[in-house]
């Protein structure tokens, strides 16, 4: 699987923000994406998670356009994670129960992902009442529980202390190696997620 | 001093007594605003929901026309409602006036912008996140708009129940297109303005300690969702 980035331009009312950016990403690898403030890294990200539509130029997945069956493949983080209204569980729960009817397999799956996120003992704690980095944590065990494809972070590790920084990082790389899954991450953070980078980018 | 003493207390006696009337009174009303409030809220979320997520041109107008409208004084929606509505009205065909069908018609109108400005309100600000987690998330559109319902369900609440109050506790547009007949059109806030100029203050106060209880309970079942949602 690869998703090709062809000629992509951006204008906010009348503003350019980037223009003609090229990129080709590889499943199985993790990208980095640097530039300063404004360059245009969120909107590049919202783009390709269907988000807000590109001025000019393509994205395409596997060389094809995408369609509603590409987009569910692919999962955006928010740089401020937003927590629904319902228990840790419940939150990370919830994109498997919009796929299909949960079985067993599904609850174990989510306790098993939520042990590795260190995130157990808040499972029946209402999300919205956790800390920044927990919250992150559930955001990251909300997007990759369904084992989307593209995995796109926007500054995941901003403002986290080194421990919570370091869960994250572990539970990329485990998933990269699992699910092959193809993953993006915006930061400014050059000391801790570096080592993670197969390419950065700099927009 | 003594006779407001007298009113209480004569107040009391009434609802004590199980009087039919009073209770039939009690009932009407609250089937005339909780119509109202339904209808208005098939009306009003979604036209909320809608352009709180969208922007468009005029958006500023539209707010401001929007919550303006929230305020609008009951006795003229009545007035508006009954010239459409009186025998030479462009509807006086349909005759309506003097029904509850009127009233309800009348009350749509007072509690619809309060319920589509509450939900437009909240919208603008929490909606495009809502929204956009709903779609990385794998939503598709009618999970993405049940979505949006759960996790906006506590000002969906408020707004209704702001509507409601709103509905149940005015008299000015129902008294000039419901007429305030007896057995017929006659609601709490009709019946007090009549007794109260007729110097039946025990009666006049009965009602109103009614309207007070229901507005107490509607605000205490309010505070818990919205406690139970924060905590």
């Amino acid at each position: 699987m690869n998703l090709t980035i062809c000629k992509l331009t951006k204008y906010y009312n009348n503003q350019l923000v980037f223009k003609n950016i090229d990129m080709i990403m590889e499943a199985g690898n993790v990208y980095g994406l640097k530039g300063d403030n404004g360059s245009g890294k969120s909107t590049l990200f919202r783009i390709i998670a269907g988000l807000e539509k590109q001025t000019f130029g393509e994205v395409l997945y596997n060389k094809k356009k995408f369609d509603n069956t590409v987009q569910r493949k692919i999962t955006y983080m928010h740089q401020k994670p937003y927590m629904m209204k319902k228990t840790v569980f419940k939150n990370i729960l919830y994109p498997l129960t919009i796929r299909n009817k949960i079985d067993e397999k599904d609850i174990k799956k989510t306790y098993k992902i939520m042990e590795e996120l260190d995130l157990y003992k808040f499972k029946d704690k209402k999300a919205w009442n956790l800390s920044g980095g927990e919250m992150q944590k559930v955001s990251l065990a909300r997007a990759i529980i369904f084992e989307p494809e593209i995995l796109l972070m926007d500054e995941p590790t901003a403002h986290m202390d080194k421990k919570t920084v370091e869960t994250i990082e572990k539970m990329v790389i485990k998933r990269q190696r699992k699910n092959k899954m193809l993953t993006a991450i915006i930061t400014h953070d050059t000391k801790s997620l570096d080592r993670l980078f197969d390419r950065v980018y700099y927009l | 001093m003594k006779y407001i003493l007298e009113g209480f207390f004569e107040a009391f006696k009434l609802i004590l007594s199980c009087d039919t009337e009073v209770y039939q009174i009690i009932g009407f009303s609250l089937l005339v605003s909780m119509t109202s409030t339904i209808i208005s809220s098939i009306i009003g979320i979604p036209i909320g929901f809608f352009t709180g997520l969208h922007n468009f041109k005029f958006k500023d107008y539209y707010s401001r026309i929007l919550f303006t409208m929230m305020g609008l004084p009951p006795v003229v929606i009545g007035l508006l409602v009954a010239l459409f509505l009186a025998r030479r009205g462009p509807l006086g065909s349909f005759q309506l006036m003097y029904t509850p069908i009127a009233m309800i018609i009348a009350q749509t109108i007072l509690v619809t912008p309060i319920i589509t400005g509450n939900i437009f309100n909240y919208t603008k600000e929490h909606g495009p996140i809502i929204y956009e987690v709903s779609k990385t998330l794998g939503c598709e559109f009618w999970q993405r708009v049940i979505f949006l319902f759960q996790e906006m369900r506590i000002i969906i609440f408020i707004g209704m129940a702001q509507g409601f109050g709103r509905a149940i506790s005015e008299v000015g547009a129902i008294m000039i297109v419901g007429g305030n007949i007896k057995g017929h059109t006659r609601v709490m806030t009709t019946f007090i303005a009549m007794n109260n100029s007729m110097g039946n203050y025990g009666i006049s106060i009965a009602m109103g300690i009614v309207l007070l209880t229901i507005s107490f309970f509607l605000n205490t079942l309010m505070y818990r969702l919205i406690e139970r949602d924060i905590k």
